[in-house]
């Protein structure tokens, strides 16, 4: 039992004074979901080390003071990278940019409709994934729902760049964002989901991405999240893969206060092909929690998670991933891994990388590691003069740089290394 | 005059182990040293502890560096002061780029030196030039640093490091093992360019073979933590054919 709970009567009146924009009735039934779930709490195995108890004193609070001013139309903000410079994003990686804030979308026309659309919510709306507390919370307070449709065929020829600023400072402390992605048969997309924040109060932004990749799509997928310091950030991906399908994704937590990223891939057809990596930066109190789950229905198909993390000072990382290869789904080959990197004694890990089969014909393997900077690679580099702290940024960087050369989407690569490296800066220095 | 390294009656442990047990040895500038003896005997202690290994603990005796007492300086220092180890076992550190290594091991020790930093045109030329003496592939300079390479390019490696750095005491741990015909040719090659009158080398060996290469002017057995015999060239010569049985006869009596 939770200590406490979002306030459920609040919600139901902030429900009731959202725009009347077609999403009505998705938020009614997302509210009685909600009703029935709540938040999940730490008796749940997949939020063993995650409380999101600052989410409901978080709602609670801006639920009954500022909901009723921000609801209004009037206070639509203005546009979020041109006075700031979080649009540095924007302005180092040629893409099409659609930016979001606090949930809402600021420009919503494709600038290239005949490679991609971007509609308001039709009648696909109403099959909105809602099927957990955080989900249901997401879709009962959702402005908008976007719709990004890529025809069959095409291959778009710069990355979609989803850029989800948060800003709390008029009120606006709490944000949800729903984005529905669907890539036709044979089309290839680049996407960029990079999350930041504009203000320094505390923020909670929920963000859930449904991802459906048809026959043969490829996607290239870049998470990059820079969050502030008191941003909580609940986001997750939800993928469907078709026949022959395959998603390359890359996930980098940089920044917030509590962070938890979900990656859930659906491989019913075969053929598909998902590779699911990350890489998580944490000092002073962060917590940062990844939880993937790739569920093999058919086979043959192949799928590889690699996390990497490195902590320092007091923060939390909890690493899991699941893969499931259910009965049938012969032919599944799956791998995970997650290599943690503890610099400071405080820092805790939680990693479970975990296997459940059901399938005979299959190829599968995991493992974690934890530890600290090779003593013996350290002693290797001092030994050629290189001084004990810069021995010790390299070696950390080094450990970072596996995943760098994967990053999935080219055009943002140089961009991505550079801003780990300022992070590595900062968190090792410390 | 004073010696390049001096070493005088040495004991070091390693957790409640004594490893060097009153090591004494003088290393000269233009001298080529050679340290021979069974497993287990030090050696490569001896080479760790010059080096500044931090998990040697030294409870007696002093080593000096040209008079100054080097048991006081880091690992780092002691590397830009022109001390040299090659490893017996280089390590594989995956995501660090080779030449960034090297150049950053060298302009560390010019900084040291009050020297101007190497630029990229001098260095790679450089490089290039030391690469093909040991007849390396140039392209192991964007590998990561001893990423994947062979028993053979690992040791190749440590010899281009020491070439670019140009130390004034190389101490090269067991860099004849696991090495082909090849390999050891490459190698002693590497090794006979870097000889000069400023330079002093000292060889860890465990077998006389690499000596066919590279002619010491000293040669030293270890047992048991300290020196117990010390002669020319053929003393080796002596050892590989009597065994280091021999040498613990001769010294038990």
């Amino acid at each position: 039992m939770t200590a406490s709970a979002i306030r459920e009567d609040w919600l139901a009146a902030a429900v009731g004074r959202l725009p009347d924009n077609g999403l009505r009735a998705v938020r009614e039934r997302a509210l009685a979901q909600f009703a029935k779930h709540g938040l999940p709490d730490k008796t749940m195995e997949d939020w063993r080390y995650t409380s999101l108890q600052p989410v409901v004193e978080l709602s609670n609070a801006w639920l009954s003071s500022a909901a009723d001013l921000l609801l209004t139309p009037s206070s639509r903000p203005e546009d979020p990278v041109k006075q700031s410079e979080d649009g540095a994003i924007s302005r180092a990686i040629d893409a099409h940019w659609l930016r979001f804030l606090n949930g809402r979308l600021l420009n919503g026309t494709s600038p290239d409709p005949a490679s991609f659309r971007i509609g308001s919510p039709g009648p696909e709306v109403r099959e909105l994934l809602i099927d957990d507390g955080l989900s249901s919370l997401n879709a009962a307070l959702l402005h908008d729902a976007v719709h990004i449709t890529v025809p069959g065929g095409v291959t778009v020829s710069r990355p979609v760049g989803l850029l989800l600023a948060n800003d709390a400072a008029g009120h606006d402390s709490v944000g949800m964002s729903r984005i529905l992605l669907e890539v036709g048969p044979g089309a290839e997309l680049d996407v960029i989901e990079n999350h930041l924040t504009r203000s320094a109060a505390p923020s909670f932004a929920g963000v859930v991405i449904e991802l459906r990749l048809a026959r043969a799509a490829r996607v290239r997928f870049l998470r990059l999240q820079e969050c502030g310091d008191a941003q909580i950030l609940t986001s997750r991906l939800q993928v469907s893969v078709g026949q022959d399908a395959s998603l390359r994704y890359t996930s980098i937590d940089l920044g917030g206060a509590l962070v938890r990223n979900e990656v859930v891939a659906d491989l019913s057809f075969p053929g598909s092909d998902v590779q699911v990596n990350g890489l998580y930066l944490a000092t002073g109190t962060q917590h940062i929690d990844n939880h993937i789950r790739i569920d093999h229905r058919v086979g043959p198909a192949r799928s590889r998670t690699a996390f990497r993390g490195i902590l320092h000072d007091r923060s939390r990382c909890v690493f899991n991933s699941k893969a499931i290869v259910h009965k049938g789904a012969d032919g599944t080959d799956a791998a995970q891994s997650n290599h943690n990197l503890l610099l400071s004694d405080k820092a805790e890990i939680d990693t479970k990388p975990e296997l459940e089969i059901y399938a005979d014909d299959v190829k599968c393997a995991h493992g974690a590691t934890v530890g600290q900077l090779d003593e013996a690679a350290l002693f290797y580099l001092r030994s050629r003069g290189i001084d004990v702290d810069a021995a010790s940024r390299l070696l950390t960087r080094a450990f970072a740089a596996s995943v760098l050369g994967e990053v999935p989407v080219a055009a943002a690569a140089g961009y991505v290394a550079g801003r780990i490296d300022q992070r590595l800066d900062l968190v090792v220095r410390e | 005059m004073t010696a390049m390294l001096e070493i005088r009656d040495l004991h070091t442990t390693i957790g409640d182990t004594t490893i060097l047990d009153g090591l004494s040895l003088t290393v000269g500038s233009g001298e080529v040293h050679a340290i021979m003896g069974p497993n287990g005997s030090g050696k490569s202690t001896l080479a760790q502890v010059i080096a500044g290994h931090e998990s040697h603990v030294v409870t007696a005796g002093t080593v000096t560096f040209f008079g100054r007492n080097l048991l006081e300086l880091s690992p780092e220092e002691r590397a830009r002061e022109g001390i040299f180890l090659g490893f017996q076992y280089p390590v594989e550190i995956p995501g660090v780029n080779n030449a960034y290594l090297l150049k950053a091991a060298v302009n560390a020790r010019r900084r040291h030196m009050a020297q101007p930093e190497i630029d990229a045109f001098e260095f790679l030329k450089l490089a290039r030039e030391k690469m093909a003496l040991l007849d390396m592939d140039p392209g192991f300079l964007n590998r990561g640093v001893n990423e994947g390479f062979s028993g053979g390019e690992k040791k190749r490696n440590e010899i281009l490091q020491m070439a670019m750095l140009e130390p004034r005491l190389a101490i090269l741990d067991e860099t004849d093992s696991g090495l082909d015909i090849d390999a050891l040719k490459a190698v002693a090659k590497g090794v006979n360019a870097m000889c000069s009158p400023d330079r002093a080398i000292v060889l860890v060996t465990h077998y006389q073979r690499l000596l066919n290469y590279i002619e010491p002017d000293h040669v030293h057995v270890l047992q048991k933590g300290r020196i117990v015999r010390s002669g020319d060239k053929t003393l080796a010569l002596e050892l590989e054919q009597r065994g280091y049985e021999w040498i613990r006869e001769v010294v038990n009596g």
